[in-house]
């Protein structure tokens, strides 16, 4: 091999680790970027027929995070003791979220499929941690506005949030209240994902309220593989009243064997409330929810939420309470109050930025620790 | 001085035709098919289909409410004095009912003749167009207005 061909060979293999390294830091940028320049007059896809309906929607988001020292649980491999350690801070970008939404109508029946990634791409991992998968799709009859069957697999009605916890470009802050929490940020389990693969569902309407009603059952909890964990399945409901315009009131309940072993039922119950006033420019938000587990302990969580539209800023403040009886970090329970707001740029991208506090007053948690910071904020392109 | 007289009169009086010309030009009315028996709407039951809340007529047959393109007068002032939004509000809040599979917006012509055209031939079909435009191929429908 020649001077030359030394040369090149050694350029070209650290060449391609740091190309690597540097396009998935800034490719990630100039994804966003594109996003700003390109699409920003986008529309959802709507196509008619004389008595059908299809519809293509979509978004994609995108995130930066600051995580300051955080608690977080460790078990020793030898004694298989857990402890409370803490985890150095840090910062990643991350595509969240890129999703295609097919709705079709077509008489009483309609259908509806919602495709994508979660955590695509993430320059803490540096590569690809999820593929395209079908969160939801279902089909459903509509046999009056009192009565709605449907089928599939779908994110059930419970609380305020379970059924949109994908969609980001519908609520305010870039991180769910902890109730919600999609994954494990806080290695604390969420206490809601439930999704369920019969429901039925309706309106009663009143002169002056609205009640809404669903009842939904579904396979529950599943192993990695996709193999039920339990016989009896999950059985649950909602019921939310409507009293004026602007004014709901909502009561959830869900229960699933999680363990066939044991015998023992989850049971996950909570209450909520939603209202706006001034025209709608101000809304609270609140809820509550506890989950009994006998074998576990129970999980208790509850979160109040201010925002306030004032033209294209929704700033918002919310207050978060988590506390899991079953976990070493949580069993003490841990605080969260988040100042933030989001900006509406164009009708089809919205840019969020919001900071947390935290605090863990669990005595094992150390000082640096004890009240870490994190930082987020992200773009939503959708149509 | 009696010439003035004469001529505020017929000021008075054009002023007043113009006026009410331009009312009765503005007015919009929502239209069904003629089969449908429904004698009248409340402006909540109005803004409960057009917010795809409401899917069925009381007879059980299935609403197909119709609408304007977002920059069309008669959908502006459909729009902002029942809905009390303004058109390209209510386009978000129908993208916002799209992404959660709560139901596609409603049918969207181009002017209030398709518009009619289609309520004609649509059992279940609701639509507004101008009053001036309204024929005996439709049937008007009263708005009762709420409190």
């Amino acid at each position: 091999m020649t001077y030359a061909e030394q040369f090149f060979m050694k350029v070209s293999t650290s060449g391609i680790k740091k190309a690597a390294s540097i396009m998935a830091r800034f490719g990630f940028l100039a994804c966003a970027a594109s996003v700003f320049f390109i699409v920003p007059s986008a529309n959802a896809v709507v196509l008619e027929a004389q008595d059908m309906k299809f519809g293509i929607n979509g978004y994609l988001d995108m995130e930066y995070t600051y995580l300051g020292k955080m608690p977080m649980v460790m078990t020793d491999e030898m004694s298989q003791m857990q402890m409370i350690m803490t985890k150095n801070d840090e910062s990643y970008f991350e595509q969240r979220h890129m999703n295609l939404i097919f709705g079709a109508e077509k008489d009483r029946f309609r259908a509806h499929v919602n495709l994508g990634t979660l955590h695509a791409f993430s320059t803490q991992s540096e590569g690809v941690r999820d593929f395209f998968s079908i969160h939801e799709a279902y089909g459903e009859y509509l046999v009056s506005d009192q009565l709605k069957v449907r089928a599939g697999q779908f994110l059930c009605p419970f609380g305020l949030l379970n059924e949109i916890r994908y969609i980001t470009p519908l609520f305010e802050p870039v991180v769910l209240p902890s109730i919600y929490l999609p994954d494990s940020m806080y290695t604390g389990d969420p206490i809601i994902n439930a999704e369920a693969n019969l429901m039925v569902s309706g309106v009663l309407q009143g002169n002056n309220s609205d009640l809404f009603y669903a009842v939904h059952v579904g396979n529950g909890n599943r192993e990695d593989d996709g193999a039920a964990q339990n016989k009896n399945k999950q059985i649950g409901g909602r019921l939310r009243l409507t009293l004026a315009e602007s004014f709901n009131v909502g009561a959830s309940i869900l229960t699933v064997e999680n363990d066939t072993s044991t015998a023992d039922r989850k049971l996950t119950y909570g209450g909520d409330i939603d209202f706006s006033f001034f025209n709608d420019d101000l809304n609270l938000q609140a809820e509550y929810v506890k989950s009994d587990f006998k074998t576990r302990g129970d999980k208790m969580s509850y979160y109040v939420k201010l925002t306030y539209n004032v033209g294209n800023f929704s700033p918002f403040i919310v207050y978060d309470y988590f506390r899991d009886s079953g976990d070493i970090l949580y069993e003490s329970g841990a605080k969260r109050i988040g100042v933030g707001s989001g900006y509406k740029v164009s009708d089809n991208i919205v840019v969020k930025g919001e900071v947390h506090f935290h605090e863990y007053p669990n005595a094992a948690v150390s000082d640096e620790a004890k009240h870490p910071i994190m930082l987020k904020t992200s773009m939503i392109f959708f149509f | 001085m009696r010439h003035w007289k004469k001529n505020i009169g017929v000021i008075i009086f054009l002023g007043a035709l113009a006026f009410a010309q331009c009312c009765f030009a503005e007015q919009v009315v929502f239209i069904v098919n003629l089969s449908n028996k429904i004698s009248s709407l409340t402006t909540k039951e109005i803004i409960n289909i057009y917010t795809l809340r409401i899917k069925t007529w009381p007879s059980g047959i299935l609403v197909e409410a119709v609408s304007l393109p977002v920059d069309n007068s008669v959908r502006m002032i459909f729009s902002k004095s029942v809905l009390c939004r303004d058109p390209a509000t209510m386009e978000q809040f129908y993208l916002r009912k799209a992404l959660t599979g709560k139901g596609q917006p409603p049918r969207t012509f181009k002017t209030t003749e398709d518009v009619k055209s289609f309520v004609a031939r649509t059992k279940g079909a609701i639509g507004y167009i101008l009053a001036t435009e309204v024929d005996d191929s439709v049937k008007v429908v009263p708005v009762i207005r709420e409190q």
